[in-house]
């Protein structure tokens, strides 16, 4: 007895069609509404390389679908070639995406409190299958996304792609090049160890020293007894106390995997969105002075996303995804991990990382307020208003000799200041501790741990016999002893360091285990002086030799 | 449907360049699949021994006196059990298990819904204040609404020197009665070792008063 | 167009190939690195040593008599140690939590070492961070290589010791002698560090006041003297009631049958 009757469209279809062209019928609605528009036959045209028919159902995932809505249906052929844009806005989203997928995988094993997150990082590395591999992976592709950002942002500068229209898409985009600041920043801390606390403990310290002007600063003294309250409490907001600690790690923590991936994105979408709303700009001398036309792209000069564009991006993507690979297995890029966070204890010669060596050289030129935070912010508001004020219609190189060249001076002094942020620059102590810090820094492994341990032969040994050394490790090291005591000669222009005698004494400790002695004396002024330095070292701890 | 699709889709042939694609296609779902199994494993927590999950070795002088109470390790959540010939005479045991002599570790975690049972001197078994579920000393459901024994891990029985001597059966003991079954320890046995990552489930138990 | 495919998919293979290599080395790197940071961790902990430890325990771990034990010694490694004071976990964790906790005062299977151990770990007040209190256990836990190849100390038999038997005749005693044994002018016995003759003060053990009276008393058909003689070289025989058994056993072997006798002259006065 048929109560209802189940009406089933398919069966219909079977019934009319046969059982094979009917489910293919039902595969291609399927793929249609995947790809909102486009059936297997238009797939398969697109894959052949078929010129697309009339009308084109290409255009249709561009315009109906999700995914493709926010990329252009087609491109310019003169953005197409490798110049102007170098693929570098491209690349700089490519390394978003890519830093937040190995950065969640890491997110797996870690945990943000300065009692475990140093065990976490050496049980990543130790005991997580392919750990060092995500770690390094990601720390590669940190250094990469701020390089590519920079270069992007450069590029930009010099095609003059700020001008008008596209004068909030730069906005946005110096946006987000504090963005990916912040995010490399912020995650340097989280391994918490000597260099990750003590290079953001530098960066993160000029907040201290936000001025609170008058008449504030009489009342601060008044009420809280701190004449310079308002650096007190942004430097408390900041990192969490006094000094970083245990709310400091979790605020930086949820800043770097959070807070400013959030922003990020809101403004990669609207940063992109101008970028296709306003079209990718021709090369400078493509085009009329003054005009845009990048939108109106004539029929004959079109390079259709599908198949053209996605191929190449596939390609790229997979190209760029070898390149990083490669790099941290076989071409031997490895994240650093330096000992356990000391808070009573900095490194000598600590660095920040290298992007914010320009703000370490500036550091050390003066007043930390005006090189700190007036100069950067400076730099920043001009970098932010750029567009508004640089108003000239040609995007030329010819029409820009000056902007070029104020761009070309701006790159060589963030060179100069880049170099000055080194250590090799105006941070020195005295020529004995700068011998031995030569040997065994305390910022890295350095030569001495570098050096094989069964090579390292008991006995004492002076670096200026190393010709005599028994090993070829000892030979190199002590060359390397000798040769930073050359130095420090050269630089003591005092006679202040008259060096009498550089030893390394090695010694058996432990069962695996030598005790290594770096020792300098020289005469001065006082009489005979000495510094000496003690190293242990165990056969299997691996610093890389 | 696509407006320009509505020819078979079979009908032109493949060129080249198409099927290049669907090469490099296969070779983009390999990778994924790859990638995705280095992933699992990758994100699959690991213990150490000595952590629950991991191996736990104790020497031979923690395992219990034959016949006395089970031994409570909850580092390890297990009970050690040490069965002689008192607890084979057992005549609460379901006739469908018989007692097999020996040591092994069993699971705190009872059958039914996951909550640690007791041992009650007094009533000489394991009683679940959860719902009720009752197990003799050899692991053995009695009464109760757990459907089977208690759980076992592997354990191994090791020399001084770390070489394994025995090692519980694997597999299900509803229908092989050594499957999970305790185990003499072998003449020159220094520490056992329980491995809290493997269990083997009960056999299957669900007669009242116990049996298949 | 068609390069791209081709040269991407040769790419991919390739990537796929590095992967799979790493993959098959991953286990090994992983075993490399924990030995490695192992060997950090004994680096570190020895550089700790050298500055915070060597001053009591020595520069090799030899120990400084009355100062602080060696540790570069069989004892820790062989288990004896541990079975001397009840220890029932292993001797990693034991190094461990001596340093963690410190130790606030000689026990009585240290005796010879009056001085407390500092706390070393900041869970306890103490001035290094838990991870530091590892890489010191570990560069101690480095030493069982050479302690067990140490030659293990047999006992050479005093022929002058005073021996379990109570019925070896003994030397005539001194009380005078006696007394300084007892309050430490001469031996190290330290019985008043225990022992209070003033009535009913309890320091550790039972006053002694009067001893020489209760003493007969104590067990049946015991003389006074046998009690005493029983009292210092079989401590555990008998234990008066509120008192735990906690007097150092060591005497049969470490006092001289003189020695004895002294004593037990001496306490005979009181």
């Amino acid at each position: 007895m048929a109560i209802f009757k189940l009406h089933l469209p398919i069966v219909d279809d079977i019934k009319q069609k046969g059982l094979k062209p009917a489910l293919l019928a039902k595969v291609d609605e399927g793929v249609t509404r995947l790809t909102a528009g486009l059936g297997i036959n238009d797939i398969r045209s697109v894959l052949r390389g078929d010129p697309a028919p009339r009308p084109n159902p290409r255009v249709k995932p561009h315009a109906d679908g999700f995914w493709f809505h926010m990329r252009p249906t087609y491109y310019h052929n003169l953005v197409t070639p490798l110049y102007p844009q170098f693929r570098l806005g491209w690349l700089s989203v490519y390394f978003m995406v890519f830093e937040t997928i190995t950065g969640v995988f890491l997110m797996l094993f870690y945990t943000p409190s300065p009692l475990v997150a140093f065990e976490n990082m050496l049980n990543i590395l130790s005991n997580v299958p392919l750990g060092l591999f995500m770690r390094d992976l990601h720390r590669f592709g940190a250094e990469l996304m701020v390089l590519a950002v920079a270069l992007h942002m450069l590029r930009t500068y010099l095609t003059g792609n700020y001008k008008k229209p596209r004068q909030f898409t730069w906005f946005t985009g110096v946006l987000l090049l504090l963005m990916t600041l912040g995010l490399s920043f912020s995650g340097y801390l989280l391994p918490w160890d000597q260099l990750s606390l003590w290079a953001v403990t530098i960066g993160a310290s000029m907040v201290e020293a936000i001025p609170t002007p008058y008449p504030l600063n009489l009342l601060g003294d008044q009420w809280f007894g701190d004449q310079y309250f308002i650096g007190t409490f942004v430097n408390n907001l900041v990192r969490g106390g006094p000094q970083f600690n245990d709310n400091g790690l979790l605020r930086w923590y949820l800043l770097h995997v959070l807070g400013l991936p959030l922003i990020a994105f809101v403004f990669i979408g609207v940063h992109y969105y101008k970028v296709v709303l306003h079209g990718h700009s021709l090369p400078p001398e493509a085009e009329k002075v003054g005009e845009d036309t990048a939108k109106r792209v004539p029929m004959d000069q079109r390079t259709y996303f599908m198949p053209d564009i996605i191929t190449r991006e596939l390609f790229y993507v997979v190209l760029v995804t070898f390149l990083c690979i490669f790099a941290v297995t076989l071409g031997g890029y490895h994240a650093p991990l330096e000992p356990h966070a000391e808070a009573l204890i900095t490194p000598l010669h600590t660095t920040a990382p290298w992007y914010f060596l320009w703000l370490q050289g500036m550091l050390k030129v003066g007043d930390k307020v005006f090189w700190g935070l007036i100069a950067p912010g400076i730099i920043f508001n001009t970098l932010f208003v750029l567009p508004y004020i640089e108003v000239g219609p040609s995007r030329r190189y010819a029409d820009r000799r000056i902007g070029l060249s104020v761009g070309m001076v701006v790159c060589v002094t963030l060179s100069m200041l880049t170099f000055m942020g080194t250590p090799w620059y105006a941070v020195s102590s005295s020529a004995d501790q700068e011998i031995i810090a030569e040997i065994v820094p305390q910022t890295h492994p350095g030569p001495l741990r570098a050096t094989p341990w069964d090579e390292l032969t008991v006995g004492t040994y002076e670096a200026k016999n190393w010709e005599q050394a028994p090993t070829p490790g000892l030979k190199g090291l002590l060359e390397e002893y000798e040769h930073a005591v050359a130095t420090a000669q050269a630089k003591d222009k005092e006679g202040q360091f008259k060096n009498l005698e550089n030893l390394l004494i090695i010694e058996e400790w432990q069962d695996g285990l030598k005790k290594i002695t770096v020792r300098v004396t020289w005469q001065d002024a006082t009489g005979e002086r000495t510094a000496s330095q003690d190293v242990f070292l165990h056969r299997d701890s691996n610093y890389g030799g | 449907m696509g407006a320009a699709g509505t020819t078979a889709p079979t009908t032109t042939p493949m060129t080249r360049r198409e099927f290049l694609y669907y090469v490099w296609g296969a070779s983009m779902a390999l990778f994924m699949a790859e990638f995705g199994g280095a992933i699992l494993w990758f994100a699959l927590p690991r213990f150490r021994a000595g952590e629950f999950g991991g191996k736990f070795t104790l020497p031979v002088s923690e395992i219990p006196a034959v016949d006395a109470e089970p031994k409570d390790f909850p580092a390890g959540r297990f009970w050690l059990i040490n069965l002689g010939p008192q607890r084979a005479a057992d005549s609460r045991q379901p006739a469908d298990y018989p007692v097999k002599e020996g040591v092994a570790a069993v699971y705190k975690v009872c059958v039914h819904l996951g909550c640690l049972y007791k041992w009650v001197t007094v009533n000489d078994r394991f009683e679940c204040p959860c719902h009720g579920s009752k197990y003799l000393a050899s692991g053995a459901r009695t009464d109760g609404p757990a459907t089977r024994n208690l759980d076992v891990f592997i354990m191994r029985a090791l020399d001084a020197n770390g070489n394994e001597l025995a090692k519980t059966k694997a597999g299900d003991p509803t229908s092989d009665p050594e499957a999970g079954a305790p185990f003499a320890l072998p003449e020159g046995t220094a520490f056992i070792e329980i491995d809290t990552g493997k269990r083997i489930q009960g056999g299957l138990n669900t007669k009242p008063g116990g049996g298949k | 167009m068609t390069v791209r495919v081709v040269t991407g998919t040769i790419i991919l293979a390739a990537t796929m190939m590095i992967v799979a290599f790493i993959m098959v080395n991953e286990p090994n790197r992983m075993t490399d690195f924990e030995s490695g940071y192992k060997g950090r961790s004994v680096e570190a902990g020895a550089a700790l040593y050298d500055t915070n430890c060597k001053g009591c325990h020595g520069v090799q771990g030899e120990g400084i008599e009355g100062v602080g034990p060696a540790l570069n010694a069989r004892d820790l490694f062989d288990g004896r140690r541990l079975s001397e004071i009840g220890w029932a976990g292993t001797a990693y964790d034991y190094v461990f939590s001596s340093i963690s906790g410190g130790r606030p005062r000689a026990s009585s299977a240290f005796s010879t070492y009056p001085q407390r151990m500092p706390t070393w770990s900041s869970d306890f007040g103490g001035p290094l961070r838990p991870d530091q209190v590892r890489n010191l256990a570990d560069f101690v836990m480095n030493w069982e290589t050479t302690a067990m190849a140490q030659p293990a100390e047999t006992p050479t038999p005093n022929p002058n010791a005073a021996g379990t038997d109570l019925e070896t005749e003994l030397p005539a005693g001194d009380a005078a002698r006696g007394d300084k044994l007892f309050n430490g002018q001469e031996g190290t016995y330290g019985c008043f560090g225990c022992h209070s003759l003033a009535a009913g003060e309890v320091k550790v053990g039972p006053s002694l006041a009067g001893i020489a009276g209760t003493a007969a008393s104590r067990v049946e058909g015991y003389a006074a003297e046998k009690y005493i003689r029983e009292s210092i070289v079989s401590p555990s025989a008998h234990l008066v009631e509120g008192f735990q058994d906690l007097m150092p056993k060591t005497f049969a072997q470490s006092m001289t049958k003189q020695d004895l006798a002294d004593l037990i002259a001496y306490l005979m006065t009181k």
